[in-house]
């Protein structure tokens, strides 16, 4: 019979910050710091808020959406029914994390609908659409769609806004969506499924006459839940209470290796060798995301388009994405940044006598690319002159991610800048090379399910 | 010679922190002059040298500190696009462990190993600027379990690079392969392929160094090319420290806990910022181009601030995001681009800062927002700057830590905002673009003035 450990993680948590000062050296044994440590332990996955996929205007200072009439005859406004892909972003989910999210928007402006042999009103309104496809451990999937509906203007033509200087920020909205959940998180061994490695391919699109500032889904810390028999290499946190990470434990008297060698259905808690796979796992596996860009563009999508303009390749030398202008890597030119990447420093990789004063991480590259059958392409993402990972686009002719692993130089931390860069190019064949996306995050040299 | 702690950019004219002797470095031999004698002199904390040829150095079977699957090998040479050779070799050529590094003709760099007991170049690449002049070069092969392995024949992924140390030029490539076949005793050579020098390198060596982990390029780079400037970090900094493993035995009955239990609270006390990610990481390629009375902002989108004379808020620049619980500031790195369309009249000066709020400005409050309006903004410079309006360019501008301001969600509003000081040309002629945006979490503590 399975035996579960499980914490709920929806109230706030303390910063896992455990004294050191009682272990060291002729100091007596405490059970106090003990139990201290390995709730601290406990706490490091609720300490996230990973940003995962955003939707924003990309700087623009207009909407796809006009204020104009909408019963002009002709198509001016985007139809209710079509769905426009903004975002898409494929990442592992820290463990006993579920989603949530946060849409500040404008007022939703008009749609239209096809009226007899022209396009007439349709009244104002849009909705954010959030499609997920949940893949567990073991590789069995869950689809989950949520639709959201924004708020509509209430103005003539359903306009942005009145006008006026500073118009706009009258017009703002807040509207959130939290515990998006793969399925019902109500028993433990659902809540264990979705514990022991998530991934999520997540697809944000928009129906209708949206006006989005940022949308943005995010982790929120909601359950996590072992089996006494799951593999050492799975535990990210000690799981010391049950129930929460500050509910009392079970007594501990004294060290053990664990508090029970019964196999099946022992308890692996309360020792040291459960400490030491929860910390080397800690190291391993998690850490922050550091870039989801999508080639969305508010002002330039179209109204009856489905998904965003890619970015395209036919040269055999590397052109910038998204400015594609520029050819080589520099680090004073325009960029992301990942030197928040340094708080996430695997000691193996940066031994302090290889690398003093620099810092780097492993990390995975997730492109959403395209490449015409028979052509090869390859997407760069690249944080130093000599630190880069290629992702390999082979063509099929359809979209898909393509998946590379490697290491970027992320510097040591704050005041430390990482400007990071991404580059396309065709490697081989006479097709075209089509990317609209990536997603870019700190992941240690373990095996995912895809 | 550089040993431990020592610097090794006496030799290579370069700023040393980080040395070449690594924790899992088990050879290292150098010569600035390309001596054979100092080659194979091992600095290493083996302390063993080889046995010297004429232009190579080994060591005899079992050479047990190469019976490794994964390693990082390094040689520093010399070579013209007409040299040959071996670098290194362990592992019985006609068996299934081996490991080779070589070049051929034309500065083409080949990593071979032998799965099923044939030699296959499992990655290859062309030394950039490869001439008939000599120039040399810092070559490397680190080799590693594949994360991303759907079988047996890509258990393993290769990393191989190569820097020309006269230009700065740096070229990589990954493959995968099978993982080396459990390594057998045998002879390891340095600059040929046989204890007799067969198949002699041809170049000239300055430096041999086998390290038994993977390393990635900035390691190596460190080692051999230059080192990164002291950094100045302006908020807390976090690094995993070391647990040893289950395997390690530390944690095992009848072993003394104390040790233990301190490396892991340290370690554990690192980990509260592990999780934080950058809140905004943006670039922008449909640029607005601003201007100084906000005709092409649309002005609409654009709201004065009513506590900072002068300033505009900008909703482009407008995000609503997570905080992570441990961090009390965000900083900001913005590219920046600035021009005069009458250039070269004087630049007006353009203070850009980064505001904090509780709420999405002044005007509208959301269910979520506390009672009243809290806002922090970080410091505004006065950036005067002629980019002029090409595509590529700009500066990064940092705009430093700025406390945070959060609704009872634990998110903080995050803005851009403007201000105009008139250079003497009039402010209708002043453009600037935000290209980049980045918004990154940072902890400061009490002594550095987080509570000021």
């Amino acid at each position: 019979m399975a035996k579960y450990f499980k914490q709920g993680l929806t109230t706030d948590a303390t910063v896992p910050k455990p004294a050191y000062e009682p272990f060291e050296a002729l100091r007596p044994a405490r059970k106090g710091p003990l139990i201290s440590l390995y709730r601290a332990q406990d706490r490091v996955v609720t300490m996230g808020r990973r940003v995962m996929l955003t939707q924003s205007t990309r700087g623009c200072a207009a909407w796809m959406v006009v204020d104009t009439d909408p019963a002009a005859g002709s198509q001016t406004h985007p139809l209710e029914t079509t769905v426009r892909v903004t975002a898409r972003g494929q990442c592992e989910l820290t463990p006993g994390n579920m989603l949530r999210l946060s849409v500040l928007c404008g007022l939703s402006g008009q749609t239209q609908r096809v009226g007899g042999a022209a396009y007439v009103a349709d009244g104002a309104g849009g909705t954010l659409r959030v499609s997920i496809t949940w893949t567990n451990s073991l590789g069995a999937t869950e689809s989950t769609t949520h639709d959201v509906p924004l708020p509509a203007s209430g103005l003539e033509f359903a306009a942005s806004n009145d006008g006026t200087t500073g118009g706009q920020w009258k017009a703002l909205r807040v509207v959130e969506v939290t515990g998006l959940v793969p399925e019902a998180m109500i028993t433990n061994a659902v809540r264990n499924e979705w514990t022991l490695g998530t991934t999520v391919d997540i697809t944000l699109s928009n129906l209708g006459g949206t006006r989005v500032l940022d949308a943005c889904i995010s982790e929120e810390p909601f359950v996590i839940a072992y089996e006494a028999d799951d593999t050492s290499a799975r535990w990210m946190s000690h799981m010391l209470g049950n129930g929460d990470p500050a509910a009392n434990g079970p007594a501990i008297s004294h060290p053990f290796q664990r508090l029970s060698e019964t196999s099946p259905d022992g308890d692996p808690r309360g020792g040291t060798w459960h400490l030491q796979d929860v910390a080397n796992n800690q190291a391993l596996r998690l850490g922050p995301t550091l870039i989801s860009w999508y080639a969305f563009d508010e002002d330039d999508y179209s109204i009856t388009g489905t998904d965003v303009t890619s970015f395209d390749s036919t040269s055999s030398s590397f052109s910038g994405v998204p400015n594609t202008s520029i050819t080589s890597y520099s680090t004073t030119g325009q960029g992301w940044d990942i030197g928040a990447a340094a708080y996430a420093r695997p000691y193996r990789h940066n031994h302090t006598k290889a690398v003093g004063n620099d810092g780097v991480v492993p990390v995975r590259f997730r492109v959403w690319a395209s490449a015409t059958a028979g052509t090869v392409g390859v997407v760069r993402i690249q944080s130093a002159v000599d630190s880069y990972v290629d992702a390999t686009i082979t063509g099929t002719g359809s979209y898909a991610w393509h998946t590379a692993y490697g290491y970027l130089r992320c510097g040591t931390g704050p005041g430390d800048p990482a400007t990071t860069m991404a580059f396309m190019r065709r490697s081989s064949g006479a097709g075209t090379v089509s990317v609209r996306g990536f997603t870019l995050y700190r992941s240690g040299n373990f095996s995912t399910a895809i | 010679m550089p040993t431990w702690g020592e610097d090794w950019g006496g030799l290579w004219g370069v700023s040393t922190t980080a040395t070449v002797l690594l924790p899992d470095t088990v050879w290292f031999g150098d010569s600035a002059t390309g001596l054979i004698a100092e080659l194979a002199t091992d600095e290493s904390q083996n302390a063993s040298n080889m046995t010297t040829g004429a232009t190579w150095h080994y060591e005899l079977s079992p050479a047990t500190r190469f019976k490794v699957v994964d390693w990082t090998i390094d040689a520093v040479v010399g070579v013209d696009n007409t040299d040959t050779g071996r670098m290194f070799r362990h592992g019985a050529l006609a068996s299934s462990d081996l490991v080779q590094l070589r070049i051929a003709a034309g500065g083409i760099i080949e990593a071979v190993m032998s799965p099923g007991g044939v030699a296959t170049t499992v990655a290859s690449l062309t030394l950039p600027s490869i001439s008939g002049s000599d120039q040399d070069y810092l070559i490397s092969w680190s080799c590693e379990a594949n994360p991303l392995t759907t079988g047996a024949s890509n258990a393993y992924r290769t990393e191989l690079r190569a820097w020309n140390l006269d230009t700065g030029e740096y070229t990589q490539t990954v493959s995968t392969h099978a993982v080396r076949a459990a390594p057998s005793n045998s002879n390891a050579i340095w600059w040929a392929d046989s204890t007799a020098g067969g198949n002699p390198f041809t170049g000239t060596p300055y430096a041999g160094r086998f390290s038994t982990g993977f390393h990635h390029s900035t390691t190596v780079r460190e080692s051999f090319v230059s080192n990164a400037a002291t950094p100045v970090n302006y908020g807390e900094t976090r690094k995993e420290i070391v647990v040893p493993p289950k395997s390690s035995g530390i944690g095992d009955d009848s072993h003394f806990a104390g040790p233990l239990f301190l490396r892991a609270a340290l370690d554990t006390r690192q980990r509260d910022l592990w999780l934080a990610g950058p809140l905004v990481n943006e670039q922008f390629w449909d640029l607005v181009s601003h201007d100084g009375d906000r005709s092409n902002s649309n002005a609409t989108w654009t709201l004065l601030d009513p506590d900072l004379a002068d300033r505009y808020l900008y909703v482009t620049y407008l995000y609503r995001r997570p905080v992570p619980p441990s961090v009390n500031k965000v900083s900001a790195r913005v590219f920046f681009q600035q021009w005069r369309s009458d250039a070269p009249a004087a630049p007006d000066e353009v203070h850009m800062t980064l505001h904090s709020m509780s709420q999405p400005g002044p005007l509208y409050k959301p269910t979520m927002s506390p009672a009243i309006y809290e806002r922090h903004t970080s410091a505004s410079g006065a950036l005067t700057y002629e980019h002029g309006s090409g595509a590529t360019a700009g500066a990064w501008v940092e705009l430093g830590p700025t406390n945070i301001a959060r609704d009872s969600e634990g998110f903080t509003y995050l803005c851009l905002g403007f201000r105009i000081v008139d250079g003497s040309s009039g402010i209708t002629r002043q453009f600037w673009r935000v290209k980049s945006l980045v918004i990154n979490p940072v902890f400061e503590t009490q002594s550095a003035g987080a509570f000021a």
